[in-house]
């Protein structure tokens, strides 16, 4: 089996006697999208720039690739693309120039430079906007230009620290794309994120994180299935409600009923079959069903069961 | 070719930094107010020239050179320094200077980037002002030699005080504290500037100083050779500080920083003690002294790294091992050893010019002449010196195996080698008199024979001794380069042997 992109061992970090990040522990395949959530000071940003070889830890490892990032941080740097939350700008430069910087710094060269700076900003698409200095970008815009940017020296990993912050929707989902098409490109991606809907349709496995502690770390779907032993469904009836509830407990597979409002909520365990005979039933015993919901877990549900909201 | 391609091979920063700085509104200001003020102070000076004084129109070139640099020296020394340290602490500032540590460039190239473009914009200012200096050298009584060597020094100084810019804005976290050390710097500078401008005034004037025109411009020199030394020290701060924080660590950063302070803040005062006395005994210590003091604060650089080893497999591994003698290269002793040497071969050089001005015997080069003669040995003493108190320590420290305390206590060890010498001799003249032996001899003592090099060395046993001496000293940097040489030959062996054990696709037996 080949070694996981990114490998986060046993991670610690101290500053003095506050502790940012403790034991933390996680991985990232090749082609994974990976959410890395936890309230404000929870150790996002500190594990993420270790990750980075921004930062060292004060006990644990970080392997990219299958290498250390502390005894080979070189290697690391050339495989990593790590997007900080803001970019930094460097006055009286243009979009153009501070690519071509970065992409000089990276050891592009020549024509394969110049290639390398048109794909990505086509990727990006900045295309239009390469003469456009810096100072006057909207924040849709830099976040564009910061990709463009970590994306230069072709990452197999990229760590990106709230990339969505201060996105209008349209950027945001324009963004989610982006994204997305980077894992299919099959790179991992590990991103954090405050707004946990944005990541709940992009993420493949979550990393919960809170007060410097691994909460939880796991696939999206085992998750869900480790919360949630039995299904939800939610469902409104024009039918009497007394004969309604009735009528639900009867059923196979039903568990449990209760109304909440004029919705009755379902504790369902069978297969996605049985949930649909269930409504057949419905319909057949003219309880006039006009609203049927199966509920799914949701990651900021998966959050708040998780966390606790401690702030550090 | 187009020209982003012809700038391939350039410094990514210093392509960035000149481009920004060129157009930056703080450039452009400060290049128009400078040229403005080059073309008030000429046509101050001409338009005051009494052409019918002859004293007056003869000191006319010189006296329109040093209104002219004066201007330039406020750019060397203040406007670019300020530059260079606004431009590093900007990088912290505007949150590009992760950007910039992960983009794939060295610490090394980030510093030298930036430390070169203030090379450049100082050489600007320079190309502006000498169509002014051009109109002095038409006057009369300007000595060329003496304003070029001036004008070097100010280059020299220049480039001296931007890197210690760099170096202030790195050490601090804010551009706020790093403007109050860039302060600090500029203030200690200033001072020695202040001496060194008054004694030169003095000179000139005829009111002793250096005792000559040539004194002077020789101490100019020399100084100016002791800022290009400097520098090689405070790079290797610079990009320590921005490296690895395991590698630099706060300790490293305040002693070189308390160094630093010492070196700039003591040196005017111990000039000023030295030269009032004997000006040409004062030039050969100020080249002793130079040496000892620049080869001693350069040997963090020695220091520099522990991850050989590391790096090494790394290069192996990823096929970038391609470069004969790379041994030489790694950090960890060979670097920094060969640029001691370059550094030493600077003062040699120039030593041997003087060498042979002094045999074509002509004026001052004559009375120099005996000195060089006498005195070659004390060069040999203060190399001596510096490679026995620095080569062992160093040597150990830039072990892969060293623990980190230990590196860090060597490193302070060198870093306080002068305190620790002046120890060590008190305890030795205890025991010559308590042996009854009487002092030491003073050509054996390594303060006294810097001191008094160019005199007390004559004899052929001391100079031998302090030959030894300076073997024994290079001998562990010399062993430290052999075992890092078998240590690669035996990395690159185990990867060879490695890679041959794996089996490629076409090679796999059926199944």
């Amino acid at each position: 089996m080949s070694a996981p992109l990114l490998e986060v061992r046993g991670l610690s970090r101290r500053f003095g006697d506050f502790t940012a990040v403790s034991d933390v522990s996680f991985r990232v395949e090749p082609g994974e999208i990976w959410g890395f959530i936890g309230p404000n000071g929870a150790g996002k940003t500190t594990t993420m720039r270790i990750c980075a070889t921004l930062d060292l830890p004060t006990t644990g490892d970080v392997l990219v690739d299958g290498r250390s990032v502390l005894a080979y941080p070189d290697y690391a740097r050339e495989r990593i693309g790590f997007m900080p939350d803001t970019l930094g700008t460097y006055a009286d430069t243009s979009i153009e120039e501070y690519l071509d910087f970065f992409a000089r710094a990276s050891g592009l060269r020549g024509k394969a430079r110049e290639q390398r700076i048109a794909s990505v900003a086509e990727f990006t698409e900045l295309g239009h906007l390469m003469n456009r200095m810096m100072d006057g970008l909207s924040k849709g815009m830099s976040q564009r230009l910061c990709l463009a940017k970590t994306l230069l020296h072709d990452p197999q990993l990229l760590i990106l620290d709230e990339p969505a912050s201060g996105l209008d929707p349209r950027a945001r989902v324009e963004f989610r794309e982006l994204i997305r098409a980077l894992a299919d490109q099959g790179k991992a991606v590990l991103i954090s994120s405050h707004i946990l809907s944005e990541l709940s349709e992009t993420c493949d496995g979550v990393v919960v994180i809170e007060g410097g502690r691994l909460i939880r770390e796991g696939k999206v779907k085992d998750l869900q299935s480790d919360l949630s032993q039995h299904e939800m469904l939610f469902m409104r009836c024009l039918a009497e409600p007394r004969a309604v509830h009735m009528a639900l407990a009867e059923q196979p597979h039903v568990l449990k009923v209760r109304e909440e409002a004029e919705n009755f909520v379902v504790e369902f365990e069978g297969s996605e079959d049985d949930i649909a005979n269930l409504l057949a039933e419905l319909v057949k015993r003219d309880l006039r069903p006009i609203e049927f919901r199966w509920h799914r877990i949701d990651l900021e549900e998966l959050f708040l069961s998780f966390t606790e909201g401690r702030l550090q | 070719m187009s020209k982003s391609v012809r700038l391939d091979r350039v410094n990514p920063v210093l392509v960035k930094e000149v481009r920004q700085a060129v157009r930056g509104k703080s450039f452009r200001s400060s290049f128009i107010m400078v040229l403005t003020i080059a073309a008030v102070v000429s046509t101050t000076v001409l338009s005051s020239l009494n052409v019918d004084d002859p004293q007056d129109l003869a000191n006319s070139g010189t006296n329109l050179f040093f209104a002219l640099h004066a201007v330039f020296l406020f750019c060397a020394l203040v406007v670019v320094p300020v530059q260079a340290n606004r431009s590093m602490a900007s990088e912290r500032d505007e949150r590009t200077f992760d950007a910039l540590i992960i983009s794939g460039l060295s610490p090394a190239q980030i510093i030298s980037g930036k430390w070169l473009s203030a090379g450049v914009t100082q050489l600007l200012f320079l190309v502006a002002l000498l169509p002014f200096f051009a109109t002095s050298a038409t006057l009369y009584g300007l000595d060329l030699l003496m304003a070029f060597v001036m004008t070097l020094f100010a280059c020299f100084l220049g480039l001296t005080l931007s890197l210690l810019g760099i170096l202030a804005a790195t050490l601090s976290k804010s551009k706020a504290v790093g403007s109050v050390l860039m302060m600090v710097f500029l203030a200690a500078c200033g001072f020695s500037m202040m001496w060194m401008i008054a004694m030169g005034q003095m000179t000139m004037s005829g009111f002793g100083g250096f005792g000559n025109t040539d004194e002077f411009l020789v101490i100019m020199g020399l100084l100016s050779a002791a800022s290009f030394f400097t520098l090689f020290w405070l790079h290797g701060l610079a990009v320590a500080t921005i490296s690895h924080q395991e590698e630099n660590g706060m300790l490293r950063v305040r002693w070189a920083v308390l160094s630093c302070a010492l070196f700039i803040g003591i040196a005017p005062l111990i000039l000023m003690s030295t030269v009032p006395v004997t000006p040409m005994r004062f030039l050969f210590q100020l080249n002793s002294m130079g040496v000892m003091v620049l080869g001693v604060l350069n040997v963090p650089l020695l220091t520099e790294s522990v991850g050989m080893r590391v790096r090494c497999r790394h290069e192996l591994e990823s096929g970038s091992w391609r470069r004969p003698f790379s041994w030489l290269f790694l950090p960890g002793g060979g670097t920094a050893y060969l640029l001691f040497l370059v550094q030493i071969l600077i003062v040699a050089i120039p030593t041997t010019i003087y060498l042979m001005l002094a045999s074509s015997g002509s004026g001052i080069y004559q009375d120099l002449s005996i000195y060089f003669e006498n005195g070659f040995g004390g060069l040999l003493a203060t190399l001596g010196v510096v490679l026995a108190c620095t080569g062992v320590p160093a040597a150990f420290a830039a072990r892969a195996a060293a623990p980190l305390w230990a590196r860090n206590s060597l490193r302070f060890f060198i870093l306080t080698l002068p305190f620790w010498i002046v120890i060590l001799l008190g305890i030795v003249e205890l025991l010559f008199q308590m042996t009854g032996a009487g002092f030491l001899d003073s050509a054996l003592n390594p303060f006294i024979a810097i001191g008094d090099n160019f005199r007390s060395l004559r004899k052929p046993e001391a100079v031998l001794f302090w030959l030894a001496l300076a073997g024994l000293g290079s001998v562990p940097m010399l062993m430290h380069a052999a075992r890092q040489r078998a240590e690669i030959k035996a990395l690159r062996r185990t990867t060879s042997e490695s890679d041959s054990n794996v089996a490629s696709p076409e090679e796999e037996p059926e199944a």
